[in-house]
C-alpha cells in the first residue's frame, strides 16, 4: 500500500469520524427536545389536575361567571386530549387561549373577597402559582432546545448530515408574549 | 419603618454607633489591661530571644571550632522555628480567649444570632456542595447562624489546603479562603443545581457524574458562570431571567473574588473565595477602643446581608 493510498484512508476515516461526531450531536439533540417537550406536558398536567380544584372551590362564591368556568374546563378538557409532543401547534394555541381564561378569572376572584381570603383557596393559588414557575422553566427549555436543533439542522455543516437522516425541525416556539406575558401570575391578584 | 434594605441598613448602622458606646466599647476598656498584659509577655519573649538565638550561633560556632562537633545548620533552623513559635504564643492565647468574648458581645447586636468558633462546614458538605477545590486540609474559623428578614443562614469562615508531596518534605497550598454562607431558598426543589465561575476554555473538561451542563438564555450571566444540575426544568425554574440577573449583580458587589453556588436541600451555599481573614474585630498591639476594627466585622456582616436582599430570598 502506497503512501497515498494509507493518506487517503486516513483522511477519510477522519471524514466518517467527524460525520458520525455530527450525527450523533444531532440526535442527542433532538433527544433533548423530546425530553423537553415531555417536561412541558408535564408540567402542564400538574396544571390541569389543579384547575378543577380550584374551579370547585370558586363555584361556591362565583355563581355569576358560569360561563367563564366552563370555558376553562371546556379549554382544559381539549387540552389533554392532545399530546404535546405529537401536536404543539396545537397545544401552545389552546395554552394560549386557557391562559388567557385564567387571567380573566383571577381577575375576577379579586371581586369575591371571601373566596379570595379563603384558606383553602389561598394554599391552591400558592401551588397554582409554583406550578405556573415549573410551567415557564420548562417552556424555557423547551424553547432552547428548540433552538439548538433548529441551529444544528440549518447551519453547515450538520444540516448536511440532518437532511441524510431527515431530521427536520417542526416543532414551534413558545414565543415571548406567550411564554412572558401571559405566563399568570396569581400573587398580584392577592396583593 | 419600613422594609426596605437601605432603610434596614440604615437602621441597623445608627442602631451599631449606640451600641458601640453603650455595650462594646466600656467591654473592650475593660479588656485592655488583659491585651496590654500580653503584649508586655510578647515584648518580654523577644527580648529573651534576641539573647538565645545569638548566643546558640555563637555556641554552634566554638563547639565546631574548638571541640571538633558536628552540629549542622539544621539544629539551628529548628531552634529559630522553636523561638518563632514562642515567640507567637501570647498573640495566639490572647487571640483565642479574647476573640469568642467579643464576638458574643458584638454577634448580640444582631437578633437570634449566636457565635462558634472553629466550627465549619462538615467534610462531606464541602465535597457534595462541588463549589470547593480539593483539598487535603479542612480548617474552620469563624461560624455565625442566625436570620435576617427571616431567612435561616450560617456563615462559616472556611481555609482549605491541599498538600503536595515534594522531595524536600510535605508542602502545603491554599486553595480556598474565604466564607462559605448556607441561606435557605424561597422555593421547594428536590434536584442539586450548580454555578460555578466560567473557566473558558477549562470549561470543557468539568464533568460530574450525577450532574449535566444547562445553558441559560442569559448572555451577561453566561459570561461569568457555568452551570450544572440533575434537571434540566428545575435549574430553570431555580435561576429565572430576575434571578440570574441578581446573580450577576451579587457577583460584581464581591468584584474580583470568586464566587460560586450550589443550591441542593431547599438550600444556597455560596462560596466566596476573599483571600483574607474575615472577622477579626480584635487588635494586639493597638488599641481596640478604636472603632476601626469592628466596624470592619460590621461591613463584612452587611456585606453579607446584601446577599438575602438582592437575591431576595425573604420574598416568598
Amino acid at each position: 500500500m502506497s503512501l497515498s493510498q494509507i493518506l487517503q484512508i486516513a483522511i477519510l476515516v477522519v471524514v466518517l469520524l467527524y460525520l458520525y461526531t455530527l450525527y450523533v450531536a444531532l440526535i442527542k439533540k433532538r433527544n433533548k427536545l423530546k425530553e423537553a417537550s415531555s417536561d412541558v406536558d408535564v408540567q402542564l398536567k400538574k396544571r390541569y389536575d389543579l384547575i378543577p380544584n380550584i374551579l370547585n372551590m370558586a363555584a361556591k362564591f362565583m355563581a355569576h361567571e358560569r360561563d367563564l368556568l366552563t370555558q376553562i374546563v371546556d379549554l382544559r378538557n381539549e387540552a389533554l386530549k392532545q399530546d404535546f409532543t405529537t401536536h404543539p401547534s396545537e397545544r401552545i394555541e389552546i395554552e394560549k387561549n386557557l391562559n388567557s381564561k385564567l387571567k380573566d378569572f383571577w381577575v375576577n376572584v379579586e371581586n369575591y373577597p371571601d373566596l379570595k381570603s379563603n384558606q383553602t383557596m389561598v394554599q391552591a393559588m400558592q401551588t397554582f402559582n409554583e406550578t405556573e414557575e415549573h410551567i415557564a422553566a420548562a417552556r424555557r427549555f423547551y424553547n432552547a432546545a428548540v433552538t439548538d436543533l433548529k441551529n444544528a439542522v440549518e447551519i453547515f455543516p450538520s444540516s448536511f448530515v440532518a437532511r441524510i437522516i431527515g431530521i427536520k425541525t417542526e416543532m414551534p416556539f413558545f414565543k415571548a408574549d406567550e411564554a412572558q406575558k401571559e405566563r399568570i401570575d396569581v400573587k398580584e391578584f392577592f396583593k | 419603618m419600613t422594609n426596605e434594605p437601605e432603610d434596614i441598613y440604615f437602621n441597623l448602622r445608627n442602631g451599631f454607633e449606640n451600641y458601640w458606646l453603650t455595650t462594646l466599647r466600656p467591654f473592650l476598656k475593660t479588656k485592655e489591661d488583659f491585651r496590654k498584659k500580653y503584649v508586655s509577655r510578647f515584648w518580654l519573649l523577644v527580648l529573651i530571644s534576641l539573647f538565645i538565638l545569638p548566643c546558640a550561633v555563637i555556641g554552634v560556632y566554638l563547639l565546631d571550632r574548638y571541640f571538633s562537633q558536628d552540629i549542622n545548620a539544621g539544629f539551628l533552623y529548628m531552634l529559630f522555628v522553636v523561638v518563632i513559635f514562642i515567640i507567637q504564643t501570647p498573640y495566639r492565647t490572647y487571640k483565642k480567649k479574647i476573640k469568642n468574648d467579643v464576638m458574643e458581645n458584638f454577634i448580640s447586636y444582631f437578633n437570634d444570632f449566636k457565635y462558634e468558633q472553629g466550627k465549619g462546614l462538615s467534610v462531606d458538605e464541602i465535597a457534595d456542595s462541588y463549589i470547593f477545590p480539593r483539598a487535603d486540609i479542612y480548617d474552620a474559623d469563624d461560624c455565625f447562624c442566625g436570620f435576617h428578614q427571616g431567612v435561616p443562614l450560617r456563615v462559616c469562615e472556611q481555609i482549605l489546603k491541599k498538600v503536595y508531596h515534594t522531595k524536600h518534605g510535605n508542602r502545603e497550598k491554599t486553595v480556598f479562603q474565604g466564607i462559605a454562607i448556607e441561606l435557605k431558598m424561597n422555593k421547594n426543589f428536590n434536584g442539586k443545581i450548580v454555578v460555578l465561575k466560567d473557566a473558558g476554555f477549562f470549561n470543557h473538561f468539568k464533568k460530574f457524574k450525577d450532574l449535566e451542563r444547562i445553558t441559560l438564555e442569559d448572555p451577561s450571566f453566561e459570561g461569568l458562570f457555568e452551570v450544572y444540575g440533575t434537571n434540566q426544568v428545575e435549574a430553570r425554574f431555580l435561576l429565572t431571567p430576575v434571578f440570574m440577573e441578581r446573580i450577576v449583580k451579587l457577583k460584581t458587589l464581591y468584584k474580583g473574588k470568586s464566587i460560586q453556588f450550589s443550591f441542593y436541600d431547599n438550600k444556597v451555599l455560596i462560596a466566596v473565595d476573599t483571600r483574607q481573614n474575615m472577622f477579626e474585630p480584635c487588635s494586639f498591639f493597638k488599641t481596640n477602643l478604636n472603632k476601626a476594627k469592628i466596624d470592619n466585622v460590621f461591613e463584612q456582616f452587611l456585606t453579607i446581608f446584601s446577599i438575602i436582599d438582592i437575591l431576595r430570598l425573604s420574598q416568598k
